[in-house]
């Protein structure tokens, strides 16, 4: 009997050594704290719930404590549930995919109707590479800093491809940044666009655009594919797949397609997407000083980045006549967190002037920082890769 | 010709591209030591005669079926055999054939063997034995001394002092691109400028295409509207064609409005009006219980 409550007492102590209890660490308790934050601003503050949902979440997943007795539990084990999940991210096939979806969702009638605001997108690409030469400045070697600088770019999967070539050690460290100041948009933008112009400059209106012909929408994507790529063969997995999936909208001819790149498909790879970069980041792998320096570069590449845009068109309206004039708050929608930064600009229009609606002419270098960032990212992967 | 034809000609152009992609014409001799004495043992023990295969695509390509000789009038003299598994190469990845007469040793020893001292020819030909695929005239070579492309695949042929069988002849221990941007750029403004200045010109050029394709939208929409006897003049019907959607929705919704307030008959009437009803079919649980079995 007494050996039998001895050999009980044995495989109770035995499997208490498997329990999270057990196993868990300071940095694992400082990451689920992160992942509630994250859990809290989806639900509380609606900041980009259908990102740091997942995020959040995969964060509890991911920072859950466990033995290593090779069960194939954690994400960097491999051949576990959550590592062959986490290949799309490490291949990087996840970010085309829901670039296939934002082209199949995304209206380009904006910019096709007033083609000038595309050189707003690529002014706030500034942000990419003011980030860059400060993460040289502070210590990156050059693929690293091409990595982190991409946050400034404002758009999480092209941050998430580009980091999963350049650096795979610094990608879930990237990927929570961008995601995070993308849902920060409206809280870092607004005062530098206030910082930056004039009330008179914020009362600018802009002529409405024009209406665009289904041809002209159908002949963008394919003029834009070739002129981007065929100068830019490296954004070809990124610009292809959102080219390719506004042909899907515009087409007219292939609807269910296009649903499904705009709906099923593209909550999928969001689900997965999400889930494995929040579970990416075991505090083992995630809390170290390089996530720190991201997380400020990120901070500041916005910041760059919103300030370029706007400073832009002010300096793009020395150049237009009177009537022709661009309102400067479009100027932060130059990077490309669709449609959070063009809503920014509405707001802040409206506060000045209750009857300017800014929203249409937003969308237009919103659209064009898509395309711009994926081409930086290209650069970027086609210099340092 | 009629569009079936188009279509069946697209589909074979579109099955011959996926097909050359990973085919055996990637495949390129890539290195030859004829004189082995002090290198490389085969999985017997011995030291003999090799030629290294290696596929220059990004795809894996399988060579198994392929003929290997070393007479150019008989191209199918060694086929290399299509139960294998390690036929198949990888991308930018390399196989040993033996050349020492030892067919009986399995698929990777062919039943020629090389001359050593002496100049050889060796011969890779395709499944049918008709397409050549790389051919290479190996010059008289010093024991342990290889013949083979410096840059795998690419370049000129040249004796190699230090053979790399199964492995890459160049070796590449850093990233050049990123040491070179570490040496030349520390603060990033090269690439800054390079960069920013791709990102515009990239830009600027959808900018200027999209400018003419937006004119040319206009004036095709004013003949149109001219052909159509809608506007009088081109001027006219430019100056509609190029109304604002604002505007345009506006009058929609205005002739939306008009039309839907003048109404002879409603399709649909709603009422308020209370019913009392203690059972509905909606409510009833006994359509949710499984129903008991009848005996017969």
């Amino acid at each position: 009997m007494g050996e039998f409550f001895s050999f009980l007492g044995e495989n109770i102590n035995e499997f208490l050594t498997y329990t999270g209890f057990a196993n868990v660490a300071v940095g694992n308790l400082v990451m689920i704290f992160f992942g509630c934050v994250f859990i809290y601003l989806a639900v509380a503050k609606e900041f980009e719930p259908m990102l740091l949902i997942p995020i959040g979440f995969g964060i509890l997943i991911g920072n859950i404590p466990f033995k290593d007795a090779g069960l194939q539990l954690g994400i960097y084990e491999e051949n576990s549930v959550l590592n062959i999940l986490y290949q799309g991210v490490v291949q990087g096939w996840y970010p085309p995919l829901i670039f296939l979806g934002i082209g199949a969702m995304t209206d380009f009638s904006a910019l096709i109707s007033n083609p000038k605001l595309m050189l707003v997108g690529a002014a706030a690409q500034f942000g990419i590479f003011g980030a860059y030469a400060i993460a040289l400045a502070m210590g990156f070697d050059p693929s690293q800093a091409g990595a982190v600088a991409i946050i400034g770019g404002a758009d999480g999967p092209t941050a998430i491809f580009l980091s999963s070539k350049l650096a795979p050690n610094l990608m879930g460290a990237i990927a929570i940044s961008a995601y995070s100041y993308m849902a920060l948009v409206p809280v870092i933008q607004p005062p530098i666009m206030r910082l930056l112009t004039n009330k008179k400059e914020r009362l600018i209106r802009m002529r409405p655009p024009r209406a665009v012909s289904q041809t002209e929408k159908i002949i963008f994507p394919i003029v834009g594919l070739l002129l981007t790529c065929f100068l830019v063969p490296s954004g070809l997995p990124l610009l292809g797949m959102l080219f390719f999936g506004n042909l899907l909208k515009e087409s007219g001819v292939t609807r269910r397609l296009a649903e499904t790149a705009r709906g099923p498909l593209i909550d999928v790879i969001t689900i997965l997407l999400g889930v494995t970069v929040g579970a990416s980041t075991q505090a083992s792998q995630f809390l170290t000083a390089n996530s720190i320096k991201i997380f400020v570069l990120g901070a500041v590449s916005f910041v760059i980045a919103t300030a370029a845009g706007v400073l832009f068109v002010k300096f793009f309206n020395l150049f237009l006549r009177k009537d022709n004039k661009i309102n400067p708050l479009i100027g932060n929608a130059g990077v490309s967190a669709v449609p959070d930064s063009a809503r920014i600009s509405q707001v802040l229009g409206l506060e000045y002037d209750p009857s300017n609606y800014l929203l249409m002419h937003a969308m237009g270098p919103n659209v064009a920082g898509v395309i711009g960032s994926a081409v930086a990212a290209g650069i970027l992967l086609g210099f340092l890769g | 010709m009629n569009i079936r034809k188009i279509r069946v000609a697209l589909a074979l152009w579109c099955v011959a591209m996926v097909a050359a992609a990973q085919s055996p014409m990637a495949l390129r001799i890539n290195e030859v030591l004829t004189a082995n004495e002090n290198n490389y043992i085969d999985p017997f023990g011995n030291r003999g005669a090799w030629i290294e295969i290696y596929n220059s695509s990004a795809g894996t390509v399988q060579m198994a079926g392929c003929y290997i000789t070393d007479d150019p009038a008989n191209p199918k003299k060694y086929m290399i055999s299509k139960g294998d598994l390690k036929t198949k190469i990888g991308p930018h990845q390399v196989v040993i054939l033996w050349a020492d007469g030892k067919a009986h040793h399995g698929t990777f020893h062919t039943n020629f063997s090389l001359k050593a001292g002496e100049e050889n020819y060796i011969g890779l030909y395709d499944a049918s034995g008709k397409n050549l695929i790389d051919e290479v005239h190996v010059p008289a070579l010093a024991p342990d001394r290889s013949f083979g492309f410096s840059l795998d695949g690419k370049g000129e042929r040249t004796v190699l002092e230090n053979p790399t069988p199964e492995a890459a002849n160049h070796v590449e221990n850093t990233n050049p691109k990123v040491d070179k941007f570490s040496e030349k750029d520390p603060f990033g403004v090269s690439m800054a400028i390079t960069a920013m200045s791709v990102v515009f010109i990239a830009l600027i050029i959808l900018f200027f295409a999209f400018k003419c394709v937006g004119k040319a939208s206009i004036t095709m929409s004013a003949h149109r509207a001219v052909k159509a006897g809608v506007a009088d003049t081109i001027s006219a019907a430019k100056s509609e064609t190029s109304i604002p959607g604002e505007v345009l929705a506006a009058i929609s919704m205005a002739i939306y409005e008009y039309q839907e307030a003048e109404h002879d008959y409603e399709e649909a009437i709603l009422t308020v009006k209370q019913v009392k009803r203690t059972y509905s079919p909606w409510s009833s649980k006994i359509y949710g219980l499984r129903q008991i079995p009848n005996k017969k």
